[in-house]
């Protein structure tokens, strides 16, 4: 029979029993050797313990396995006893998933049951976007002494999978480098389009539409009205999730990746809707990417993508990010027209030159940046001043910023917009 | 975690000869201590502390029947604290254990006050004046019994 380990909490006991029985003895007092005698008893009873392998069974259940994000999901934990001895303790640790905070009740158990017997426990945990996979139950026995204990896992498979709906709350602007399809991105090339840009003489050709009657009337001559032609860009987002990009203003504020991703998802079908064709790609540990393209079908891998890539994971993640090879592969996707967004919170000076590689190599780049500073200490406002720099230097290098605070990403935007030229 | 308390006053009112109710009850206040502060080892000292309450007890006036009650209180007091620590270590302070707590303090209750029942009853049987040389090597051996047995 395997044996649990030993606790050592009571340890020491034989020392004081002995004692106890010397003194006894040595001032001839007979209640001290009575005394001996129950500290004997006591000794008997934590050396018979004996613990058996724990034959447990744990359950768990979701009220809702796919929620919307920010829905409570109240998650039920059972353990049933399913040995033939009664476990006098028993404390389960659940496995919640490190993304997920348990906003209400505790996911942990303690209790003592009978064969048979089932004990269960409710938590509360808030959804955010995400798949959430639960690890194991810590499960810990001890014998009725406590003398000995044995830590055992159980595993038990539960998914809870959050995909927000992509919601195009604000428009992002974009610069303009575009491809050579009709889109609303206006550019300076002459042509068909809706912006008046200039008139030239008429070559064969032109299109009746667009000769200038006026002139014609005036002058006798043909010319033609050109506009400013509206092409669509290629756009691919760039989602900084470096473990530099995983901070937060306060301990349980959302990170800076959750809110690049939430500003990645509210662009993706702002640009999708305006006929741009769209990409994702992350700049981090874990390889994510997503080649530009349109249509429905897109939307919703996308959607998908942001929800459960573990790219996009609200915890950072463990494996190693060789940076140089992360910037060439990303520059060997993108096609030579496609413009950058890249979103990040600019914590470091090499979010910064990723911003002015991508621009110097033609991808005309605009940063989304989510504020990750607060000015609770003298370190947090040295940091928001080294990130306001950082800033400054993207602006003085012709890239486009938008500063985005606590306000919507809409207001931030709108302000942001009103400093830019076109 | 604040039911070892019990056990705390329990003793102290057990207790008859003063210098050992004084000392018992720093050993509470100690133990009380250790419970705020989370240190097994500030509890450890006030299971010292309990000891010697207990010998001097002993070796002054305090009959055996008192000093096998504050026995009993004084282990209960120190285990339930103990064991409140390790599940406060392990399932965290918000977590609901009382049924563990009690079926824990429960089995030790009994078994102290069956241990300490048949202690009493051999000791009021026995107390028929035998050499202290046989009692001596009587607990030896029932010291190294206990010890032997397989763990």
């Amino acid at each position: 029979m395997t044996q649990g380990f030993d606790t050592e909490r009571w340890h020491g006991v034989e020392g004081l029993v002995l004692v106890t029985a010397a003194a006894g003895v040595f001032m001839r007092a007979p209640p001290l050797l009575l005394l001996a005698g129950l500290g004997i008893v006591l000794l008997g009873y934590i050396r018979i313990a004996t613990l058996d392998e724990v034959s447990v069974q744990v359950e768990r259940e979701l009220s809702d396995s796919t929620p919307d994000a920010d829905d409570e999901v109240t998650v039920t934990f059972r353990v049933t006893n399913e040995g033939t001895r009664t476990l006098f303790d028993l404390r389960l640790v659940d496995g919640v998933p490190p993304a997920l905070a348990v906003s209400d009740g505790t996911a942990r158990l303690g209790t003592a049951l009978r064969p048979g017997a089932t004990a269960s426990t409710t938590y509360t945990v808030t959804a955010i976007r995400g798949e959430h996979t639960w690890d194991e139950t810590v499960v810990i026995a001890r014998d009725p002494s406590g003398a000995l204990e044995r830590r055992e896992t159980r595993h038990t498979e539960t998914t809870m999978r959050c995909e927000p709906e992509l919601a195009a709350t604000a428009d992002l602007p974009l610069r303009g480098l575009t491809s050579q399809y009709t889109g609303r991105v206006e550019t300076d090339v002459p042509g068909s389009g809706l912006e008046f840009a200039s008139i030239r003489e008429y070559r064969h050709g032109d299109p009746i539409r667009r000769i200038d009657w006026n002139r014609r009337a005036r002058t006798g001559e043909l010319a033609t009205v050109q506009f400013r032609e509206e092409r669509a860009a290629t756009v691919v987002l760039v989602v900084d999730t470096r473990s530099e990009a995983h901070v937060a203003p306060t301990t349980d504020a959302e990170t800076a990746v959750e809110r690049c991703v939430d500003a990645a998802s509210i662009a993706f079908p702002a640009l999708l809707d305006s006929g741009d064709r769209v990409g994702v790609a992350a700049f981090g540990p874990e390889e994510c990417w997503l080649p530009p393209s349109g249509g429905g079908d897109h939307r919703a891998r996308a959607r998908r993508l942001f929800a459960t890539h573990s790219a996009f994971s609200p915890a950072p993640s463990d494996a190693a990010f060789f940076p140089s090879i992360a910037m060439r592969r990303l520059r060997r996707r993108l096609s030579s027209d496609a413009q950058v967004i890249f979103c990040s919170p600019l914590t470091d000076d090499y979010a910064v030159s990723v911003a002015r590689r991508l621009e110097a190599y033609g991808h005309a780049v605009t940063v989304v940046s989510p504020d990750p500073t607060s000015t609770e200490s003298l370190g947090a406002r040295l940091a928001r001043i080294e990130r306001d720099l950082r800033l400054r230097d993207l602006r003085r290098a012709g890239v486009r910023v938008v500063d985005w605070g606590d306000e919507p990403l809409g207001v931030s935007l709108e302000r942001a917009e009103a400093g830019w030229s076109r | 975690m604040a039911l070892s308390a019990a056990g705390l006053s329990v003793l102290v009112l057990a207790v008859t000869s003063p210098a050992a109710a004084l000392l018992s009850l720093l050993a509470g206040v100690v133990l009380a201590g250790g419970l705020t502060r989370g240190s097994r080892r500030i509890l450890d000292g006030a299971g010292g502390i309990y000891v010697l309450a207990l010998l001097v007890g002993g070796l002054g006036d305090a009959g055996s029947e008192v000093l096998l009650l504050t026995a009993i209180a004084s282990i209960l007091a120190w285990d339930i604290a103990e064991n409140a620590l390790s599940v406060g270590d392990h399932l965290g302070r918000e977590t609901d254990t009382t049924r563990l707590e009690v079926v824990h303090a429960a089995a030790t209750l009994v078994v102290l006050t069956v241990g300490a029942g048949m202690v009493f009853a051999i000791g009021t049987a026995a107390s028929g004046g035998q050499p202290i040389t046989a009692v001596v090597l009587l607990l030896v051996g029932v010291i190294a019994l206990v010890a032997g047995l397989r763990r």
